[in-house]
This record gives structure tokens, sequence and C-alpha cells, in this order.
């Protein structure tokens, strides 16, 4: 279960305030694979980074008891000049695994991104592909309620996009994905909860062929930010 | 198999998140370059040899009571370190502007590790430049006072952690401000007495430099380690220490009210 309540989020730019959201509130059933879905613009990055903590809520509540994983996208927090190994092994000490349980986690990383001798490559040699599928690895080597999954599937290969839906499958009863995409085919293939952001709004969709629906519906131009 | 989060003390998550981030600092560092680790002891080992070249021989200046290159050393190498760890310090949050997504490093973490691997790699280029000095040279190295030294350099130490603090916010709320705030870092050599004894200079002058608290820093230093060291007109051990006490508060008040702010960009 997710929940907002009445969340106000706005930023300071050069040009005044930008409200992204206004008295914000929606709930998610426990237990659904969502897909957080929006065009260019509509706050998707926002909302994702208020509900992994990234980012505060000027005022309301985020409510929620479930452990949610860090945005899994192209950056990571990787630095580029270290190897995928050093950049791993970083993460794992934050989370607390050290000696022997540090390298099954690496190995486990290894294993999954199957990048082969690149892992000790520094990190800025690599792909978009190949950053995914670490940042992807290392993100499922830690158990979480909720994966949130930013770009990162939108930009690994075919062979990689199907080994990570098989992961997910077979955790489908201690972990669901929060998947943020542009892509309706992954998301008719993962999800089965669509929350539609436009506008500053969320509307919940528990149908998502429907959510689908009315996204194809809302294009046209983008809305410049809302000033006040 | 994957790990689940177990629950940990805060001190736990500090501890493992500190040293996580030394190790990959000195990584970064070591990793920049071929041969890094050569290039990150040689780099301040060149400035304070080129420096005590200029002013030791070709300017032929001279510290009564004092070997010259003593003098310069047990200054600048301190005041490398309490410049750089200011600077660093400002910087810290902005550099690691991307961990922040994972939710146990917070920027103080940062702040903690960025001291920790100046401070040791102060230590390993002191040691170096004097023991140079002392085995090789064969100038006399022996320190004074200790005791004393260590005070001083923790007072030194506490004050760039805090001004760091301070200015961190300053330019988080005002981002301009950093190219100001770096230029004002350049004149500070000469306004801190490491290059000449600041006995030299004329009382009117001096009272208007003893506002600087790096000076009493420098001076209490080599205080510290000559046993000749004259009595110098307003340099005091409380002065440095209580400035230091107040920007180490201003620092941490400033951050716990705009640490998300630090935070989110």
């Amino acid at each position: 279960m997710i929940e907002l309540r009445n969340v106000d989020k706005s930023y300071r730019t050069s040009h005044g305030r930008k409200v992204v959201f206004k008295g914000l509130s929606f709930s998610v059933p426990p237990n659904r694979n969502i897909a957080l879905i929006g065009r260019n613009g509509a706050g998707k990055s926002t909302l994702m980074r208020l509900l992994c903590g990234l980012d505060t809520p000027d005022r309301g509540r985020i409510i929620t008891d479930k452990k949610i994983s860090w945005p899994v996208g192209l950056a990571g927090g990787f630095q580029g000049s270290l190897t995928g190994r050093q950049n791993a092994k970083f993460v794992c000490r934050v989370l607390g695994a050290e000696g022997e349980e540090m390298s099954r986690l690496i190995q486990y990383i290894e294993d999954f991104a199957e990048i082969g001798e690149y892992f000790d490559q520094p990190v800025k040699t690599y792909s978009s592909g190949m950053r995914a599928r670490v940042a992807f690895g290392l993100s499922l080597a830690f158990e979480f309620d909720y994966y949130l999954v930013d770009e990162a599937m939108s930009v690994g290969d075919a062979h990689f996009r199907e080994k990570a839906a098989a992961e997910f499958r077979a955790r489908a009863d201690k972990a669901n994905i929060i998947l943020v995409t542009h892509g309706m085919g992954q998301v008719r293939k993962m999800c089965d909860f669509v929350l539609l952001l436009d506008n500053g709004r969320v509307t919940p969709f528990d149908d998502i062929e429907e959510g689908i629906r009315a996204y194809q519906q809302c294009g046209g131009p983008i809305v410049g930010p809302k000033s006040q | 198999m994957p790990r689940s989060l177990e629950e940990r003390s805060s001190l736990r998550i500090v501890r493992a998140v500190v040293f996580a981030l030394v190790l990959r600092e000195m990584q970064t560092r070591f990793g920049a370059r071929r041969m890094g680790a050569f290039w990150m002891l040689f780099e301040p080992i060149a400035h304070v040899a080129v420096m005590m070249f200029i002013f030791g021989f070709i300017r032929g200046r001279e510290v009564p009571g004092m070997e010259f290159p003593v003098f310069f050393a047990t200054g600048i190498i301190p005041f490398l370190l309490i410049r750089n760890l200011t600077l660093r310090i400002m910087d810290a949050p902005n550099a690691n502007q991307a961990l922040f997504a994972y939710q146990q490093i917070k920027p103080f973490d940062t702040f903690i590790a960025r001291t920790i691997v100046e401070f040791s790699l102060f230590l390993c280029v002191y040691s170096i430049v004097i023991g140079g000095l002392g085995l090789w040279l064969g100038y006399d190295v022996s320190m004074h006072d200790p005791l004393m030294w260590i005070l001083a350099l923790a007072t030194g130490v506490m004050f760039s952690f805090g001004l760091g603090l301070v200015l961190c916010i300053v330019v988080e709320a005002f981002p301009n401000s950093r190219t100001f705030i770096r230029l004002t870092f350049l004149p500070l050599y000469i306004i801190s007495g490491v290059i000449f004894p600041i006995w030299v200079l004329p009382r009117e002058y001096l009272e208007w430099i003893l506002w600087n608290p790096y000076l009493h820093i420098i001076s209490n230093l080599r205080e510290s380690v000559f046993e000749h060291y004259p009595e110098v007109y307003g340099i005091s051990f409380t002065y440095p220490f209580s400035v230091a006490l107040v920007m180490l508060f201003a620092g941490m008040a400033l951050y716990r009210v705009r640490r998300l702010e630090l935070m989110a960009r």
C-alpha cells in the first residue's frame, strides 16, 4: 500500500517557483505492478523522486510501510572512472554487506549483468545498455518490496528485458515493480495497474487498457510550467 | 540469492557509508591517472618544494633562530590541509549528488569522508616532507611540544570543517558565489603568514590580519614545533578555537535547516 495525501511540491527556478503538484492525493492497492506513464514534463520524475525518498514534499504526506528501491536508471550514482565491480562494491558496503556476503552479491550482479570482462572496466566505457544491466543487477541483489525502474528497461536489448521480466515473475509473491516508461508494450507485459500523470494530476486505472487509452488521448503540445 | 535488508542502527549505517565513501574517494583519485597514488602525493610535495626553493634559495629569506625550509614546511602543509578541506567540503554534496539516491547516504557523510581523506593525505605528505628534511637534508625537525601541535591542528580542522559547512549552504543557496569564494581564498596564502614570519609586520597591519583565524592556527602550529618561537603580539589559542566552535555550530545549524535542499537539486 502506497498512499499520498495532499502532497504539494514545487521547485525554485530562475523564472520563479514552478509548481509540479498541488494537493495530490491517490493510493495504490497492495501487490500490484505499477506503470507510471505520462508525457514528458508531466511530473513523472518528480513523483518518482518523492516515492523513493530522494525528495520530500513541501506539504502533505507519503504513507507507506514498503521498502522502495532507488530509481534503477541510467545514472545510478555510478562513478565513471571506477569499474562496474568497484561501483557495485560501493553500494554493497553502503547497504551493509561485508566480506563473504559481499563477494556473493557481487557474483550475483556479475552473473545477472552478463557483460563479461567489461565488469572490470571503467563505467564510462559502457554503453547505456551495459550500464542498465549493471544497475539492474545491483538493485535486484537486494530485497525491496518495490523496484522503481526508470529508463533501465527501455535501453536493454530483448534478451535482457526478458531476463529482467522473468526475474520479476519469479519474485512476484514478494516484490513488485514501479515502471516509469513510454513503452506501452512493456506496460502490457509487466504491469497490472496504471498511474497516469497529466498536468500535475494523477489518475489511477485498475484496467491497464483503459489507462493506455487515456494516455494516448492526452497528447498534444506540452503545457509550460505553471507559475505562481 | 538476493540479500534481505535488515534493520541497522544509525551509527552502523553511518560507519558503513563513511567507510564506503572514503574508499570510493580514494579509488577515484588514485584511478584518475596512471600512477594515481604517486601523483596524489607528488602534487602537494612538489608544490611545497617549489615554493621552498623560490623563497628559501632564490630570495634567500631567513627566519632568525629557525631553519627556513622547516619553518616553511611546518606552515604551508597544514595550511594546504585546512584550505583544501574547506573547499572540498564546500563542494562535497555537489560532487556526490547522484549518490543521495541511496537513502543511507546523507550529505553529512560526504563531509566526514572527505575530511578523513584530506587528513590522511596531509599526514602522508607532512611525514614525507618533514622526514625528508630531517633524514636526507639533515635539518633539525624535532617537535618541541607535540600535544600543543595536535591541539592547534585540531582547531584548524574544526574551523575548516565548520567553515566548509557554512560555505556549502551558502553555495547551495547562491550558486554564483562559488567563484567569488574561491577567489577570496587566494590571498589567504599571504595574510595567513604562511610564507613570512608575521612578527616582521608593522603592528598597524598586524592588527587587521589578526582577525584571520588561519593566521593564529599557523602561528600556533609553528610555536609548538620550534622551541625558540618568539611571542607574537595578538596571537592566541582561544581566538581560533572559539571561532571554530562558532563556525561549527553555525554550520551544523544551517545544515540541519537546509539538509533537504542539499540533497535535492
